[in-house]
């Protein structure tokens, strides 16, 4: 059971590693009509949304912790001289870890609309704390990619993260052989049932 | 039961307190951004570039080749079709091209080597883009060079196409390049540039992902679509002659406070990128000078109201 934990615990690591360079290099190799979608997928909340739906809230609070921590060191937000923002993603990603974590422990059957629901709200929480804190800090936030502005950025976001999350749980439940695990789950909660 | 499976333990069963503690000590982090020169920032950004960069290098140039065949594959897959339209149309194109082509090669030959008279007054160096900002919010790049190739902040980047922006921080094997579109590039320090055929000065603002915004500090009288913006050398942070872009706009503009600049560089794709070694005396000289000008005039006059 330990060894079964710390597997997964790494597995996640090297899931966030791909997503960092996801999150930085994917989007300058692809072509600018796919970059206008593309741009607004946020690939570390996805896996932290993926960490949640492994039903530990502690290992998918901590995962936000060094998402946040990775995404604010490859942001201009770590930057001194020109404007700081560390520790906003931290804030974001584990306000958003809690929800979804929150719906996971309440809806117990694992799907694709619960996995929707779950990443739906973590996106929108994620945007909506990330912006009211730049605006606290007193940054003048850009017209994004596309020219869209803040409700483009969470429109488009939110839709390119559900579609991804599809396509991207499908390879991480073999990654994480989430299939053998659904089935020593149902199998013990047969033999309990049996029990009694 | 350690301390540590016991804590496990709690915050699986009610993960709200371990909430609590991290957006403490989130908010906390947060706060350490108003400490000017906090150096446990800096060298949380220095460690995670410099360890980062060999596979982001690595995995930059991989996916590069990948998509170079897989491009090449469909370039070539759609070449027999292609070339059998082209032959009809080339016999009534060919002399209207070879015409255009000598008139457009003369006029880039003529704008490259006004543009790199500047570049090359001073040494470069040429690195790669390996990875842009995670934030879609920030427009900010990093290249794989650093101090080892001799690269310091605040030096100039450019393309052959015209300026990138400067670099914000540099790592012994990265550097953080802030682009001119972000919010960020003209705070603190103007940055000044004129239009090349009149000088009117303005500061260059990040507008959004591709564009700038030029603010005039005295609205010229007639502006055209197009016209080239350059540095002009007078903010403290770039030699004078660099281009910045051209001007965007529907029509010809009557004293406009504000206009678009579309960014000469391609910054949305850029590959390889010069940065340009110039002393900070070098950059700083002018406007030194008049700033112990404006001194020493500020000077005489209080001289003299003593009097």
């Amino acid at each position: 059971m330990e060894k079964e934990s710390r597997v997964t615990t790494i597995k996640i690591a090297a899931c966030l590693l791909v997503a960092i360079f996801a999150q930085t290099t994917l989007n300058r190799l692809l072509p600018d009509s796919l970059e206008r979608w593309t741009g607004h997928i946020d690939w570390l909340l996805l896996i932290i949304v993926y960490a949640c739906l492994q039903r530990d809230p502690a290992r998918a609070l901590f995962t936000a912790v060094f998402a946040g921590l990775a995404f604010d060191a490859f942001s201009r937000a770590a930057t001194p001289s020109v404007a700081q923002a560390v520790g906003v993603s931290g804030f974001a990603y584990v306000l958003s870890a809690y929800v979804a974590d929150r719906i996971v422990s309440v809806i117990v059957a694992d799907n694709l609309l619960v996995r929707f629901a779950t990443v739906a709200s973590a996106s929108v929480i994620n945007i909506l704390t990330r912006y009211i804190f730049y605006k606290l800090l007193k940054f003048e936030l850009p017209v994004l990619v596309g020219g869209q502005g803040f409700a483009g950025a969470l429109i488009f976001g939110l839709v390119t993260n559900l579609i991804v999350s599809v396509l991207l749980y499908l390879v991480l439940d073999r990654f994480f052989d989430k299939g053998s695990a659904l089935r020593v789950r149902r199998s013990e909660a047969r033999r309990i049932k049996a029990r009694f | 039961m350690s301390l540590t499976d016991k804590a496990k333990d709690k915050a699986k069963k009610n993960p709200t307190w371990l909430l609590g503690v991290l957006l403490l000590l989130h908010l906390f982090v947060i706060s350490l951004n108003r400490v000017p020169g906090q150096p446990s920032l800096r060298y949380l950004q220095l460690v995670t570039m410099s360890g980062m960069m060999p596979f982001q290098w690595v995995a930059a140039r991989g996916v590069g080749a990948v998509k170079g065949v897989w491009n090449g594959y469909f370039r070539l897959h759609d070449s027999t079709a292609e070339n059998e339209r082209l032959k009809t149309e080339r016999a009534q194109l060919e002399t209207k091209i070879v015409e255009l082509r000598g008139k457009a090669q003369l006029f880039d030959q003529l704008n490259a080597l006004k543009d790199w008279q500047v570049v090359n007054a001073y040494p470069g160096v040429t690195a790669r883009v390996i990875s842009r900002d995670a934030n879609q919010w920030f427009n900010t790049v990093t290249i794989d060079q650093g101090m080892l190739a001799g690269i310091s902040k605040d030096q100039p980047v450019v393309t052959t196409d015209g300026l990138v922006g400067r670099v914000i921080l540099a790592t012994p094997l990265a550097s953080q390049v802030l682009l001119i579109t972000d919010e960020r590039h003209g705070a603190g320090a103007a940055v000044i540039a004129q239009t090349a055929d009149n000088r009117w000065l303005g500061i260059i603002e990040g507008k959004s992902q591709s564009l700038c915004a030029m603010r005039f500090i005295q609205p010229p009288e007639k502006l055209e679509n197009g016209e080239q913006v350059v540095t002009s050398g007078q903010d403290g942070l770039y030699p004078p002659g660099l281009l910045v872009g051209r001007i965007r706009s529907n029509g010809p503009l009557a004293a406009p406070q504000l206009v678009d600049i579309q960014p000469a560089a391609q910054l949305g794709k850029l590959d390889l990128v010069t940065v340009i070694q110039v002393p900070p005396e070098k950059i700083r000289g002018p406007v030194d000078d008049v700033v112990k000008e404006e001194k020493a005039k500020q000077g005489k006059a209080s001289d003299r109201k003593k009097r």
